[in-house]
């Protein structure tokens, strides 16, 4: 599906569940931020935020659904410190893994680096070992034009 | 014996160990039989294992003088008393040499032979021992190969036996080709002129001839040709007839003048044959026509430091004088000669004709040859093709490849006679045709297609197969072994190639020329690849190939000598797999074919192109993924794995994961406890 559709499938909803929108939209400010500043295509940023952000959202509608899907319900909804406390809680939670994880995976591949170089050349071994010193002969005679390029 | 039949009983001595012949006769070959050797031929006692009595020979023929096998088969039907027909034939293997030669088992006959050996002359006969012991005595023998339409073609005081009681029995006429022993004297003119290999089976007319000189010499005790050489004999005949030549104004018995110019004929449309002999023989006197001599010319012709009247006698120098002939033709002194001389406008013109066609073929270097054997052939139509040193009849082409083909420059004479079509040229020539022309053309022009070819298993070693049949394969490859029958020939190069005698592949033009004829299915891509020797490589491979075709269709036993020679040929072929495992696998197996002597698994693994492209395919594959790693293995050496980027992009995807999921679990909870 098309962005476009989507869109207008977002706006039907927002025109009839008005109420919802708006206090979705307000509740949902941190993931439009992430929005904003994820440059990555596939939106991870976006994603990371914005799911726990929803998550954090989902009490308030409950309420406001109960109560009707009435603007005075979205407005108490808004102004309601607790809510407020619990969307935004939840995006820092999206923005904590963010930040967080990098320490995290970069100390994993350091260490994880070592053993795969040995899986690659181990591998190659098995190669030479089936199909001759050629393999690697043949190999090399590639690798050599593109180091000369390179060194040029 | 004729000093161009190679003589075999001494080089044979060493044969001692008795052998069966097809399970039928024992042959003794540490018995020899001096006294009834053939030409060419090893004469062994042989025994019946059937019981018969009778005391057999057995002749051990040799193949560059290889025997009639179509009419050995054709004649073992005869049941003659007044001739030796053959009771078994075959091939056997001798126990001392292990090599494969055929022999062909008579009975033996009574008495002695008229002459002890060949050349001499026989005694003078009474007229009555020829008339009852000879001429009737022997038309059994005539009207048998008469009307079988058999010749004997050895028709000659040697090969005559002699009965205590004086009556003649016809010896063997089957261990060597037809007429190739006989002397020039027992031939009609034309065939005297051929050279032995060039002579043809020709027909039964030919052995009423032999049969008239030997009447004659009988007669007198010799002839007037005795002591003459063959080229004096061929001129005598042509100046005199041959019975001029022969008998001339010597006494004869009257009774035998008539028999004698009727079978001296040199017409043989008006030659003798078994209806004349036999009523000659119940007392009808007939009066055989006298076959005019050639016309003279007017003034004589000089050539070769000699003077000559009639064409013939000219044509026959001629062919003796080939560098000469050629430049009387291209003079005007003998188109002058046959037209002023001859008053024979009608010769003239066919030389004149012949010329411009080899004025025509001038580009080829061989025009004015040609040109010479068609002015002979119209000097003399009766004579055989004559072209530089070959005088072949003209359905005796094929048999003179066959037993020429080893005879240096031979070869390239005959290939030039069926190139420049000779043989429809002498046929052309001919003032009276015969039906058989039409088959004998016919039978040529295949020959020509497969002369034309020049790929392996096609070209002159074809013809020799295509020409003859039955003839033994000539291979050196096979040695002295006697390979007519295709199953045998595997089992020669096996035991050729156990005793060492084979070093390359086992396979030439001749070994491919004879097995073709019999091979079935298409074999044209793999004679391509059996093109050029010189390229080893691709030869033995397909050498390999056709020797398990051979194998698969023709000789399942278990060949381990062929196969470890085939083995050795091709092993670098399994080092040039890139497989290791896969090379140890091809050298076990080819470990195992050669044990079991298995030609079609040896030639799966080491002629395979499909096993050898997978191996291909599966080192691209292999030097690809090994480039790929190289290239892994140094992004990270380099660091690439921690750089940042990469470390910011696995963030990204395992952060997005763990909120998704986080998510995940608190949506849960969260629906969980609503619906609570």
């Amino acid at each position: 599906m098309g962005r476009l559709p989507l869109l207008i499938i977002l706006l039907l909803l927002a025109v009839f569940l008005m109420p919802s929108a708006i206090l979705a939209c307000v509740l949902m400010v941190p993931s439009l931020v992430a929005f904003i500043v994820d440059r990555n295509k596939q939106r991870y940023l976006t994603m990371t935020v914005g799911l726990p952000n929803f998550c954090g959202i989902l009490p308030a509608l409950t309420s406001l659904w109960e109560r009707g899907q009435t603007f005075d319900g979205a407005f108490s909804g808004i102004a309601d410190p607790w809510n407020m406390m619990v969307a935004y809680s939840a995006a820092g939670f999206g923005w904590m893994v963010y930040f967080g994880v990098p320490v995290v995976v970069s100390s994993y591949l350091s260490i994880s680096t070592e053993g795969k170089i040995k899986q690659v050349r181990k591998y190659q071994e098995d190669l030479v070992e089936a199909w001759g010193e050629s393999v690697r002969q043949a190999a090399r005679a590639t690798a050599s034009p593109e180091e000369n390029e390179n060194d040029e | 014996m004729p000093s161009y039949i190679k003589e075999i009983a001494a080089e044979l001595d060493y044969l001692q160990h008795p052998v069966e012949l097809d399970g039928k006769f024992e042959l003794l070959p540490a018995e020899k039989l001096p006294e009834f050797q053939s030409p060419g031929t090893l004469a062994i006692n042989a025994v019946s294992l059937k019981g018969q009595a009778t005391p057999l020979l057995a002749l051990v023929c040799q193949k560059e003088a290889a025997p009639r096998t179509a009419t050995i088969r054709l004649m073992s039907r005869i049941s003659c008393a007044v001739m030796l027909v053959p009771v078994g034939s075959g091939t056997v293997v001798f126990k001392e040499d292990n090599i494969r030669r055929f022999v062909v088992i008579f009975e033996r006959p009574k008495g002695k032979r008229l002459v002890p050996q060949a050349g001499m002359s026989p005694s003078k006969f009474d007229e009555d021992d020829i008339i009852h012991g000879v001429i009737e005595n022997l038309l059994p023998a005539f009207r048998e190969l008469s009307s079988r339409t058999l010749t004997h073609r050895a028709i000659r005081p040697d090969n005559v036996f002699l009965t205590p009681d004086r009556r003649a029995i016809l010896g063997e006429a089957v261990s060597t080709p037809a007429g190739y022993a006989q002397p020039v004297l027992y031939e009609p003119i034309d065939s005297g002129m051929a050279s032995p290999s060039g002579r043809a089976e020709g027909t039964v007319l030919d052995d009423y001839y032999s049969f008239g000189v030997l009447i004659a010499e009988l007669a007198m005790g010799g002839t007037l040709l005795d002591k003459k050489t063959d080229e004096q004999i061929i001129e005598a005949k042509i100046k005199l007839g041959s019975y001029g030549a022969l008998v001339g104004q010597s006494r004869v018995p009257l009774k035998l003048m008539e028999p004698l110019r009727g079978l001296l004929s040199d017409d043989p449309y008006e030659r003798w044959g078994i209806a004349d002999l036999e009523m000659w023989a119940n007392g009808r006197h007939l009066s055989p026509k006298q076959v005019p001599l050639p016309q003279k010319a007017v003034r004589s012709i000089a050539f070769a430091g000699k003077d000559y009247l009639t064409a013939p006698l000219l044509a026959n120098s001629m062919r003796m004088h080939w560098a000469e002939s050629k430049q009387l033709i291209a003079g005007d002194q003998l188109d002058s000669w046959i037209r002023r001389a001859l008053s024979n406008d009608e010769m003239a013109s066919l030389i004149k004709a012949a010329q411009q066609t080899g004025q025509a073929l001038a580009s080829t270097g061989s025009g004015d040859d040609r040109t010479a054997s068609v002015a002979m052939m119209a000097l003399d139509p009766s004579a055989p093709i004559t072209y530089k040193t070959a005088s072949v009849r003209v359905n005796g082409l094929a048999q003179a490849i066959a037993l020429d083909f080893f005879q240096p420059g031979k070869l390239e004479q005959y290939l030039d006679i069926i190139r420049m079509k000779l043989p429809q040229a002498w046929v052309t020539s001919q003032v009276r045709t015969k039906p058989e022309f039409v088959a004998i053309i016919k039978q040529l022009e295949s020959v020509e297609q497969s002369v034309k070819n020049m790929t392996a298993g096609y070209g002159m070693e074809r013809a020799v197969y295509a020409g003859n049949e039955g003839w033994p394969c000539l291979s050196p490859l096979v040695g002295d072994n006697y390979v007519d029958d295709v199953k045998n020939l595997l089992p020669a190069l096996e035991a050729m190639v156990a005793a060492g005698r084979i070093e390359g592949a086992p396979v030439d033009r001749h070994i491919l020329a004879f097995s073709l004829k019999h091979l079935r299915g298409n074999q044209d891509a793999l004679l391509k690849r059996l093109n050029d020797p010189f390229k080893r490589d691709v030869y033995n491979r397909a050498s390999l190939r056709f020797l398990a075709e051979m194998q698969k269709q023709y000789s399942p036993e278990p060949l381990p000598a062929l196969s470890a020679h085939m083995a050795d040929l091709l092993i670098d072929a399994v080092e040039t797999f890139n497989n290791t495992a896969f090379r140890k696998q091809l050298r076990d197996a080819v470990e195992k074919a050669k044990r079991d002597g298995q030609l079609t698994t040896l030639q799966m693994i080491l002629d395979n192109a499909h096993i050898q492209d997978q191996d291909k395919l599966g080192f691209t594959q292999a030097q690809a993924m090994f480039t790929n790693l190289e290239a892994q293995a140094t992004w990270l050496e380099k660091g690439g794995l921690v750089s940042d980027e990469n470390v910011r992009m696995v963030s990204e995807k395992t952060s997005a994961v763990i909120s998704a999921v986080c998510s995940g679990v608190a949506l849960v909870i969260m629906t969980i406890s609503w619906v609570l």
